[in-house]
């Protein structure tokens, strides 16, 4: 299409300051549409990793009786957890984005981007929410987070443009294959279990399963809950390595993840129409 | 393209606002209805993915110039829709250009970009939205889309209560809130009753008096001749007829 129409056009639907305020109309329309007619609303966002997180310290801790002793194991839980949450819910969410959004993808010229972003825009802020259950357990053990909080902003932002990345991977890829979503599911259960969320990294290591110690090294979400913990805990675990060396890793499977993604949809993006 | 300048020194009613250039829309059938990583595989196997085609528009060129009500008529499934799709922006024609010159507004279908779950108020900001409008826009205009709604004791209210007509009435107050170079509207008119159905045409009419341009698919044909001066006859996806309204209309109730 000519240089003309796409300039016209962007200047009526795809503005960047306009898309913007899209992206908000977008996300608080989830946040309206998941709370409505909850009496507790809102609060659950707080409350559904707290619950989580009891549970799995009384399954864990109590039944299975791992081994931990840097920290209380509620407080490493809850870290990998809501991290975790940030990974999942963005790209569950947007899996299915633009196929949800065909009606109006079929009618209006809007850019199409802004249906999985704002799933991952949502992620993060219902992880805002759950970072008062954080600090509810903080306070609960009497943990004061060390100085090394103040990066927890570099690294969500990281975590978000990986997230991002596969975001728009995974909604793109949906749209030719509907079995990227059932795939997706067990994918991600694989990925939670091959992230140490709820058991610790070095138990891998003395149980004689080396190779899988190995390999969860080139898991991005291993660096991203590790140097999560890190920052909040200011304690780091015998594996760890250092706060900078992870940040680093995980800068280097942003960019990349972010890069392929973004390629990926820009790519197929145009062939949507024909196929939702 | 370059017209513009021309139009500038003052001749409006020449000025191409679109302008279909050989436009093709040709939709692969076997491809569209796999939609699993098996059938696809069995289907490069057998090659049979780039095989069958339909051809929605073929090779169809024609302008329409700024100020013009131009209607598009056709039996069902000759196209029409295809067509507005591409110059709406939302479809790529498969060969051949399309160019737009200004703000499109399309008139969206029925609940389309809306919620039901969302209020009448929220739904009216989501939409607008979507359409592009900015929140200071919207927050100005906010009383003008209610008033013309006429659904002020309902704005509250989940849109899922609202009945069909209700919902078209918001749908056309918010895409015509704006002045748009180009409004598109496809089958909307139909809904509604027959007062909002005049009060619809009375604001396309003011719309049309301020320069805006109109693009109307209906099959009503009575519609289309009491409302635009030119149109275009589209059958079996191919260009058969293009003039004055009234002339087009009669060829095509006469055919």
């Amino acid at each position: 299409m000519p240089q003309e129409a796409k300039a016209a056009r962007s200047s009526r639907t795809g503005g960047n300051k306009n898309s913007l305020y899209l992206l908000y109309n977008l996300v608080s329309k989830e946040f309206k549409l998941r709370y409505r007619r909850s009496v507790l609303g809102v609060v659950w966002s707080m409350l559904n990793p707290l619950l989580m997180m009891v549970v799995m310290v009384l399954i864990f801790s109590n039944i299975f009786r791992f081994q931990f002793d840097m920290y209380p194991f509620a407080i490493y839980l809850i870290l990998g957890q809501t991290i975790f949450a940030i990974f999942q819910d963005g790209t569950n969410g947007a899996l299915a984005s633009i196929i949800e959004a065909a009606p109006l993808i079929k009618k209006i010229h809007v850019s199409k981007i802004v249906f999985p972003t704002e799933k991952v825009i949502f992620a993060i802020v219902n992880f805002g929410f759950s970072l008062i259950a954080v600090v509810i357990v903080l306070v609960f053990f009497g943990m004061l987070p060390s100085w090394k909080v103040v990066l927890v902003p570099v690294l969500i932002a990281l975590l978000a443009v990986f997230t991002l990345g596969v975001a728009y991977l995974v909604s793109a890829l949906s749209v030719f294959f509907r079995d990227v979503i059932h795939l997706w599911g067990v994918l991600m259960t694989v990925w939670f279990y091959f992230t140490p969320i709820f058991w610790p990294y070095d138990a891998l290591a003395n149980n004689g399963i080396a190779w899988v110690y190995t390999l969860i090294q080139f898991n991005p979400m291993y660096h991203f809950v590790s140097a999560f913990r890190q920052m909040v805990t200011g304690i780091p675990l015998p594996t760890d390595a250092g706060l900078l060396v992870e940040l680093g890793l995980c800068t280097v499977f942003a960019v990349i993840t972010f890069a392929v993604g973004l390629f990926t949809f820009k790519k197929l993006e145009k062939k949507f129409i024909l196929y939702i | 393209m370059t017209n513009e300048p021309q139009a500038m020194a003052g001749h409006p009613a020449s000025e191409p606002i679109v302008i279909v250039n050989d436009v093709s829309v040709i939709f692969n059938i076997a491809n569209e209805k796999v939609q699993s990583l098996k059938e696809y595989f069995i289907k490069i196997a057998r090659r049979e993915l780039m095989f069958k085609e339909f051809v929605a528009v073929d090779d169809v060129s024609f302008t329409v110039d700024r100020g013009d009500v131009f209607g598009l008529v056709g039996t069902n499934g000759s196209g029409k829709s295809t067509l507005l799709k591409v110059i709406a922006g939302v479809l790529e024609p498969s060969k051949g250009t399309c160019t737009v010159h200004g703000t499109i507004s399309p008139l969206i279908e029925l609940g389309a970009g809306f919620d039901m779950e969302l209020t009448a108020r929220e739904n009216i900001y989501l939409n607008g939205a979507l359409l592009g409008f900015s929140r200071r826009f919207l927050d100005e205009h906010i009383d003008e889309i209610i008033d013309f709604a006429e659904l002020h004791d309902f704005m509250e209210m989940p849109l899922k209560n609202y009945s069909s007509g209700m919902v078209a009435r918001i749908a056309f107050a918010i895409a015509t809130v704006t002045d748009p170079d180009l409004l598109i509207v496809d089958e909307v008119l139909s809904v509604g009753d027959f007062l909002f159905q005049q009060k619809c045409e009375r604001r396309i009419q003011t719309m049309i008096a301020s320069g805006t341009t109109v693009l109307i698919v209906s099959h009503d044909i009575s519609q289309i001749k009491r409302l635009c001066n030119r149109a275009l006859w589209i059958e079996k996806s191919r260009f058969k007829m293009i003039g004055d309204a009234q002339e087009v209309c009669e060829a095509y109730e006469n055919q």
